[in-house]
Protein backbone atom coordinates (compact mmCIF):
# COMPACT_ATOMS: atom_id res chain seq x y z
CA UNK A 1 0.00 0.00 0.00
CA UNK A 2 1.44 3.68 -0.73
CA UNK A 3 1.63 5.69 2.24
CA UNK A 4 1.02 9.68 1.23
CA UNK A 5 1.73 12.35 4.01
CA UNK A 6 -0.20 15.53 2.52
CA UNK A 7 1.46 17.18 5.79
CA UNK A 8 4.78 17.54 3.98
CA UNK A 9 3.14 18.85 1.26
CA UNK A 10 2.82 22.91 0.69
CA UNK A 11 -0.75 24.08 -0.06
CA UNK A 12 -0.51 24.13 -3.82
CA UNK A 13 0.63 20.94 -3.75
CA UNK A 14 -1.87 19.27 -1.27
CA UNK A 15 -4.33 21.28 -3.96
CA UNK A 16 -2.58 19.58 -6.87
CA UNK A 17 -2.66 15.92 -5.04
CA UNK A 18 -6.82 16.54 -4.45
CA UNK A 19 -7.64 17.30 -7.89
CA UNK A 20 -5.82 14.58 -9.59
CA UNK A 21 -6.97 11.92 -6.94
CA UNK A 22 -10.16 13.44 -7.95
CA UNK A 23 -10.05 13.14 -11.59
CA UNK A 24 -8.58 9.51 -11.05
CA UNK A 25 -11.62 8.00 -9.27
CA UNK A 26 -13.57 9.74 -12.70
CA UNK A 27 -11.35 8.39 -14.91
CA UNK A 28 -11.42 5.32 -13.50
CA UNK A 29 -15.15 5.43 -13.69
CA UNK A 30 -15.39 6.20 -16.98
CA UNK A 31 -13.26 3.58 -17.95
CA UNK A 32 -14.75 1.21 -16.28
CA UNK A 33 -18.21 2.02 -17.44
CA UNK A 34 -17.28 1.91 -21.42
CA UNK A 35 -15.32 -1.42 -21.15
CA UNK A 36 -17.94 -3.00 -18.86
CA UNK A 37 -20.33 -1.44 -21.46
CA UNK A 38 -18.39 -3.38 -24.32
CA UNK A 39 -17.76 -6.54 -22.53
CA UNK A 40 -21.39 -6.56 -21.31
CA UNK A 41 -21.55 -6.12 -17.67
CA UNK A 42 -23.70 -3.53 -17.57
CA UNK A 43 -24.95 -3.40 -14.38
CA UNK A 44 -21.72 -3.93 -12.67
CA UNK A 45 -20.25 -1.37 -14.98
CA UNK A 46 -22.57 1.73 -13.79
CA UNK A 47 -22.00 0.58 -10.03
CA UNK A 48 -18.35 1.26 -10.77
CA UNK A 49 -18.95 4.64 -12.70
CA UNK A 50 -21.33 5.86 -10.08
CA UNK A 51 -18.48 4.96 -7.24
CA UNK A 52 -16.28 6.78 -9.49
CA UNK A 53 -18.34 9.66 -9.63
CA UNK A 54 -19.20 9.51 -5.66
CA UNK A 55 -15.82 9.29 -4.68
CA UNK A 56 -14.95 12.37 -7.06
CA UNK A 57 -17.58 14.24 -4.99
CA UNK A 58 -16.41 12.90 -1.83
CA UNK A 59 -13.65 14.12 -2.16
CA UNK A 60 -14.63 17.25 -3.24
CA UNK A 61 -16.81 17.99 -0.62
CA UNK A 62 -15.68 15.96 2.11
CA UNK A 63 -12.12 17.28 2.36
CA UNK A 64 -11.60 20.91 4.35
CA UNK A 65 -9.30 21.88 1.68
CA UNK A 66 -9.97 24.73 -0.63
CA UNK A 67 -9.11 22.61 -3.71
CA UNK A 68 -9.68 26.05 -6.24
CA UNK A 69 -8.12 28.85 -5.60
CA UNK A 70 -10.25 32.30 -5.62
CA UNK A 71 -9.88 33.59 -9.08
CA UNK A 72 -10.67 29.54 -10.50
CA UNK A 73 -13.59 29.62 -8.03
CA UNK A 74 -14.61 33.27 -9.85
CA UNK A 75 -14.07 32.12 -13.34
CA UNK A 76 -16.36 29.04 -12.56
CA UNK A 77 -19.00 31.29 -11.36
CA UNK A 78 -18.67 33.87 -14.62
CA UNK A 79 -18.72 30.72 -16.73
CA UNK A 80 -22.09 29.41 -15.02
CA UNK A 81 -23.46 32.66 -15.02
CA UNK A 82 -22.81 32.82 -18.74
CA UNK A 83 -24.44 29.57 -19.21
CA UNK A 84 -27.69 29.92 -17.51
CA UNK A 85 -27.67 33.65 -19.55
CA UNK A 86 -27.49 31.54 -22.47
CA UNK A 87 -30.30 29.08 -21.38
CA UNK A 88 -32.19 31.86 -20.16
CA UNK A 89 -32.10 33.30 -24.13
CA UNK A 90 -33.42 30.19 -25.56
CA UNK A 91 -36.22 29.50 -23.20
CA UNK A 92 -37.48 33.12 -23.82
CA UNK A 93 -36.48 33.95 -27.39
CA UNK A 94 -37.26 29.65 -28.29
CA UNK A 95 -40.25 28.91 -26.48
CA UNK A 96 -42.28 31.54 -27.74
CA UNK A 97 -41.63 30.94 -31.14
CA UNK A 98 -42.50 27.34 -30.78
CA UNK A 99 -45.66 28.03 -28.57
CA UNK A 100 -45.91 30.65 -31.73
CA UNK A 101 -45.42 27.98 -34.17
CA UNK A 102 -47.57 25.58 -32.48
CA UNK A 103 -50.53 27.60 -32.39
CA UNK A 104 -50.02 28.95 -36.11
CA UNK A 105 -49.86 25.44 -37.53
CA UNK A 106 -46.94 26.67 -39.22
CA UNK A 107 -44.57 24.02 -37.33
CA UNK A 108 -45.07 20.92 -35.07
CA UNK A 109 -42.16 20.63 -32.93
CA UNK A 110 -40.78 17.30 -32.02
CA UNK A 111 -40.82 16.08 -28.56
CA UNK A 112 -37.56 16.32 -28.14
CA UNK A 113 -37.39 19.94 -28.81
CA UNK A 114 -40.32 20.17 -25.92
CA UNK A 115 -38.60 17.77 -24.22
CA UNK A 116 -35.52 20.62 -24.33
CA UNK A 117 -37.94 23.57 -23.49
CA UNK A 118 -39.18 21.60 -20.46
CA UNK A 119 -35.71 21.27 -19.04
CA UNK A 120 -34.79 24.42 -19.60
CA UNK A 121 -37.64 25.60 -17.31
CA UNK A 122 -36.70 22.84 -14.54
CA UNK A 123 -33.46 24.69 -14.84
CA UNK A 124 -34.80 27.89 -14.30
CA UNK A 125 -37.02 26.81 -11.75
CA UNK A 126 -33.73 25.18 -9.93
CA UNK A 127 -31.89 27.96 -10.31
CA UNK A 128 -34.48 30.31 -9.26
CA UNK A 129 -35.38 27.72 -5.82
CA UNK A 130 -31.75 27.96 -4.99
CA UNK A 131 -30.89 31.30 -5.50
CA UNK A 132 -34.45 32.43 -3.19
CA UNK A 133 -33.00 30.11 -0.69
CA UNK A 134 -29.31 31.88 -0.63
CA UNK A 135 -30.95 35.09 -0.55
CA UNK A 136 -32.31 34.60 2.49
CA UNK A 137 -29.38 33.19 4.22
CA UNK A 138 -27.05 36.41 3.11
CA UNK B 1 -6.84 47.60 -10.66
CA UNK B 2 -3.34 49.42 -10.75
CA UNK B 3 -0.86 47.75 -8.62
CA UNK B 4 2.86 47.88 -7.56
CA UNK B 5 3.14 43.97 -7.29
CA UNK B 6 5.42 43.14 -9.98
CA UNK B 7 7.90 45.92 -8.22
CA UNK B 8 7.45 44.33 -4.40
CA UNK B 9 8.03 41.10 -6.10
CA UNK B 10 11.03 41.80 -7.92
CA UNK B 11 13.03 43.85 -4.94
CA UNK B 12 12.23 40.37 -3.00
CA UNK B 13 13.48 38.36 -5.89
CA UNK B 14 10.81 36.14 -6.42
CA UNK B 15 9.27 34.62 -9.06
CA UNK B 16 5.58 34.38 -9.88
CA UNK B 17 5.20 30.56 -8.56
CA UNK B 18 7.17 31.64 -5.64
CA UNK B 19 4.64 34.54 -4.52
CA UNK B 20 1.97 32.11 -5.58
CA UNK B 21 3.59 29.17 -3.40
CA UNK B 22 3.77 31.59 -0.76
CA UNK B 23 0.34 33.16 -0.50
CA UNK B 24 -1.78 29.76 -1.36
CA UNK B 25 -3.24 30.72 -4.96
CA UNK B 26 -1.84 29.28 -8.35
CA UNK B 27 0.65 31.34 -10.25
CA UNK B 28 -1.63 32.31 -13.17
CA UNK B 29 -3.95 34.24 -10.47
CA UNK B 30 -0.90 36.28 -9.24
CA UNK B 31 0.06 36.67 -13.46
CA UNK B 32 -3.87 37.96 -13.68
CA UNK B 33 -3.45 40.34 -10.79
CA UNK B 34 -0.06 41.83 -12.41
CA UNK B 35 -1.67 41.99 -15.55
CA UNK B 36 -4.80 43.54 -13.89
CA UNK B 37 -6.80 41.38 -15.57
CA UNK B 38 -8.10 39.96 -12.23
CA UNK B 39 -8.88 41.80 -8.47
CA UNK B 40 -8.04 39.99 -5.73
CA UNK B 41 -10.47 39.61 -2.30
CA UNK B 42 -9.38 41.45 0.53
CA UNK B 43 -8.50 38.45 2.08
CA UNK B 44 -5.62 37.70 -0.78
CA UNK B 45 -4.83 41.55 -1.28
CA UNK B 46 -4.31 41.84 2.70
CA UNK B 47 -2.34 38.20 2.63
CA UNK B 48 -0.04 40.27 -0.46
CA UNK B 49 0.54 43.39 1.62
CA UNK B 50 1.52 41.27 4.88
CA UNK B 51 4.03 39.03 3.08
CA UNK B 52 5.39 42.17 1.78
CA UNK B 53 5.24 43.99 5.04
CA UNK B 54 3.64 46.95 3.37
CA UNK B 55 0.23 48.43 4.00
CA UNK B 56 -2.85 47.49 1.33
CA UNK B 57 -2.62 50.84 -0.31
CA UNK B 58 0.59 50.69 -1.18
CA UNK B 59 0.37 47.28 -2.76
CA UNK B 60 -3.05 48.30 -4.65
CA UNK B 61 -4.50 51.56 -5.95
CA UNK B 62 -7.73 51.48 -7.36
CA UNK B 63 -7.70 54.42 -9.30
CA UNK B 64 -7.13 54.26 -12.85
CA UNK B 65 -4.56 56.63 -14.18
CA UNK B 66 -7.66 58.26 -16.24
CA UNK B 67 -9.27 58.89 -12.95
CA UNK B 68 -6.39 61.50 -11.33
Amino acid sequence: MIGINTDTMNQLETRRFYRRLMGACLAVGIVAYVVGLLLGYIILSTAVYWAGFLGMVGIWKGTSIELYDEREQQIELEASRWTLEVFAYMLVLGGSVLFAFEATGYYDAPPELWGAFYAYCALSLVFGAIYTVHRHRS
Amino acid sequence: MNNELPEYRADAGLSQADLAERVGVTRQTINAIERERYDPSLELAFDLADHFDCRIEDLFDPESEEER
